[in-house]
């Protein structure tokens, strides 16, 4: 187990509802001209930044770590992510029991 | 990143492929970093409900005004919400509960749209806190229904 957690750079526990909830209402349809995100992990938050292609930076959704059942960062320096906004599209239809538990890994 | 969940009968896996940064994310990303909030220098607001807003954007989105002015009326103790920064069309004063300043006493903008996605995330029913530094605002809802924070950043100040 002690293996498992240290190939990640981030593990978490959180519920669907809260990445249903950013992914559905900050959609490209809502905000225009974002088509990424980025991911910025840190030992006590994570922070989710909408940047339109002109970098502007649109909105930032800040996830402290005691919003997660669990929260392990292994790394001392904060790190950066990017994501397609899309590929994020299908979590509203991927669990649809607002009830679950999440678990996220992050490697890299 | 790969997302699993435990269904109770199986699990589901989702994967996605990050995207490679370059120079430029960063430098874009670490400049913001200096925007970093300063409690010397913010403005701290509690209104009845996050739902005050409801109306309000939708004026906006009827009559297609793109962004909205927001200062603090420390005479009225009302949140003043106007369409432009001089000469405006329509003013809204919105009750404030509880308010603490800390030396900011700033006009700013915010895009409408981005305000209505924001507003969006947060519970209807719930008290709004607001906090305002020199270039961004903070959304916030009390600890129990507690969500997320969301930062906006303004498109001006005067």
């Amino acid at each position: 187990m002690q293996e498992e957690i240290s190939r990640y750079r981030f593990e978490g526990k959180i519920k669907a509802q809260i990445l249903k909830q950013i992914f559905k209402d900050l959609s490209p349809k809502n905000l225009k001209g974002v088509d990424h995100f980025y991911l910025i992990l840190k030992k006590e938050e994570m922070e989710m930044q909408f940047a339109s292609i002109a970098k502007d930076i649109l909105i930032t959704i800040i996830l402290k770590s005691n919003l997660f059942q669990s929260y392990k960062y292994n790394m001392e320096s904060c790190s950066l992510h990017k994501y397609s906004l899309e590929d994020f599209s299908a979590l509203s239809y991927l669990f649809e029991n607002n009830k679950l538990i999440l678990d996220i890994f992050i490697t890299n | 990143m790969r997302i699993r969940s435990n269904t109770g009968k199986g699990f589901a896996e989702y994967g996605v492929v990050a995207m490679s940064c370059d120079q430029d994310d960063e430098d874009f990303l670490i400049e913001d970093e200096e925007l970093r909030p300063n409690v010397e220098s913010s403005m701290t607001l509690k209104l009845a409900r996050v739902g005050l807003f409801e109306g309000i954007l939708s004026y906006c989105k009827g009559n297609k005004i793109p962004s909205l002015w927001f200062r603090f009326e420390s005479c009225k103790r009302m949140l003043e919400i106007s369409d432009a920064d001089e000469n405006h069309e329509i003013k809204w004063y919105l009750r404030v509960e509880e308010q603490s300043l800390h030396n900011l006493d700033s006009h700013m903008q915010f895009d409408c749209k981005t305000l209505s996605c924001a507003i969006s995330l947060l519970p209807n029913d719930s008290e709004l806190q607001i906090k305002f530094y020199p270039d961004f605002m903070l959304l916030d809802v009390p600890e129990k229904e507690k969500i997320f924070t969301i930062k906006l950043n303004a498109k001006g100040s005067a």
